[in-house]
């Protein structure tokens, strides 16, 4: 299921989505390796090549390098990368020895990679579901609350896929985990919105569909990856959508009880 | 969108998709592309042709008794406005029940849903609009004078209602009787006997 749009108007132009959808494009287009126009037409995910892997691994956030606070060595690289997909994507080590890239800030690498993207279908999901989800939520909360869930919702999402897979020597990147963490404060701010939705079932189905129906469903289609090596950062989406759903729930109570507040009695003369 | 409104109707408005909706057609084609997979553009493509077909001829109508969406209608004093909000997902087999009026083409702005008791069960309207306030205000108007008048006894033209008794069922005439309660049809029905007496509600009636 993917929205288009909502039945959700902005009043006022989402400056900050717009900037961090830029942001993102331009990264992918002008700085990545993969800018140059490779997309196949016959998959919707892309193999990455050597240029890609090097630069994926020299500034994406990797799990083994954020738990040993330490670059990847030369041996985790090679046994993970050097023999293609038969490689060891769980070679992360205690030994110490010489460093693939060895002024890598690996914990800088947490903001950095929830700007970088694999491939063109998985930018544009991304950056369509941002539009969708993110216009309102700056409108309601604001800029900068705003930009801080997404900001600290994508370290979140990234630290929930460390947790599930510490000794993963594999880049993670995208920007799916902030974006979760956005789609999770909308399912509790705007649950009953309908959502212009194309579901994929064989034949492609245009319906409207509540914010509550499609986020339930997507939520549940991360977890059912949860069986399977599908190279998916499910534990990322998850736990982006939870944070954005805690955040969520604190600014709903939060209005509510500014709502509830009494007034300032009247002063006595 | 039509707005030629004639004197007993008090809201029309076209479902078909016109001017604007049609700029959602590129959207369809371009996100199939890229965030499912090439070959889903054209059949994306083909799932909106599908749905301008169903919704060519889809109109919501408000008269002075009765809101109709395409072909199907509700009485008005039976909608319940407290109710009133957008329109929610439903069930798929409610799409077959008569009391369902759903029209809620993907290219309207907002929506409308609104649910009642037409002759003691459940009706359910969930319609698309790109005039939502309008056919908010519709409704309200519409609905309160409808209540009034079926309450005082009198149709819109101001002739009184029959009085309450057991009458053959407009929706089964031929094998089957249906309770007029005085204001409307109910729930309660009892087959149709040549010669026999009326059932009471409480013995004979089946709701």
């Amino acid at each position: 299921m993917i929205p288009i749009a909502d039945e959700n108007p902005v009043r006022r132009v989402p400056w900050v989505t717009i900037l961090l959808i830029a942001t993102c494009v331009v990264v992918y287009f002008v700085i990545q390796p993969t800018g140059a126009p490779k997309f196949r037409w016959d998959t919707v995910v892309e193999r990455i090549d050597d240029e890609d892997l090097r630069f994926a691994v020299d500034n994406a956030a990797i799990p083994c390098e954020l738990v040993r606070g330490r670059p990847l060595t030369e041996a985790e690289f090679n046994r993970t990368f050097s023999r293609g997909d038969e490689g060891d994507a769980s070679a992360c080590s205690h030994a110490n020895g010489p460093k693939h890239a060895p002024g890598k800030p690996v914990f800088l690498a947490l903001l950095a990679t929830m700007f970088l993207h694999g491939s063109i279908p998985h930018l544009f999901g991304n950056m369509l579901f941002l539009w969708v989800f993110g216009s309102n939520l700056e409108e309601r909360r604001g800029w900068w609350r705003y930009l801080l869930l997404y900001l600290v919702g994508g370290v979140v999402a990234t630290a929930a896929h460390v947790a599930v897979d510490p000794n993963s020597t594999l880049p993670l990147i995208g920007a799916s985990g902030a974006v979760a963490a956005v789609m999770g404060a909308y399912f509790v701010l705007y649950p009953n919105v309908r959502m212009k939705t194309m579901i994929f079932l064989g034949p492609v189905f245009l319906r409207k569909v509540q914010a509550l129906w499609l986020l339930v469903i997507w939520v549940g289609q991360n977890l059912l990856l949860v069986a399977g090596p599908s190279g998916i950062a499910w534990a990322a989406h998850v736990g982006g959508f939870a944070f954005g759903a805690l955040i969520g729930l604190g600014w709903v109570f939060g209005d509510r009880r500014h709502e509830t507040a009494p007034s300032a009695p009247a002063l006595s003369t | 969108m039509s707005t030629e409104v004639s004197a007993n109707v008090v809201f029309e408005e076209d479902l078909r998709a016109t001017g604007r909706a049609w700029g959602l057609l590129p959207v369809i084609v371009v996100v199939a592309f890229f965030a499912a997979a090439p070959v889903f553009a054209p059949v994306a493509a083909g799932a909106w042709f599908v749905n301008v077909l169903r919704f060519r001829n889809t109109k919501i109508r408000i008269d002075a008794e009765r809101l109709s969406v395409g072909r199907r209608s509700v009485r008005l004093a039976a909608l319940e406005l407290s109710t009133l909000g957008r329109a929610g997902n439903t069930w798929p087999w409610r799409a077959f029940n008569r009391r369902y009026l759903g029209a809620n083409p993907i290219w309207t702005n907002d929506s409308v849903g609104v649910r009642g008791i037409d002759e003691g069960r459940p009706c359910w309207v969930a319609v698309g609009t790109n005039r939502r306030d309008e056919l908010v205000d519709a409704l309200n108007g519409a609905v309160s004078a409808a209540r009034t008048r079926a309450q005082s006894g009198t149709r819109s033209d101001g002739r009184a209602l029959p009085p309450p008794a057991w009458h053959p069922d407009p929706w089964d005439p031929r094998s089957q009787l249906r309770w007029w309660d005085g204001q409307q049809w109910t729930g309660y029905t009892a087959p149709r006997r040549p010669g026999g007496p009326p059932p009471g509600i409480g013995a004979g009636g089946n709701r």
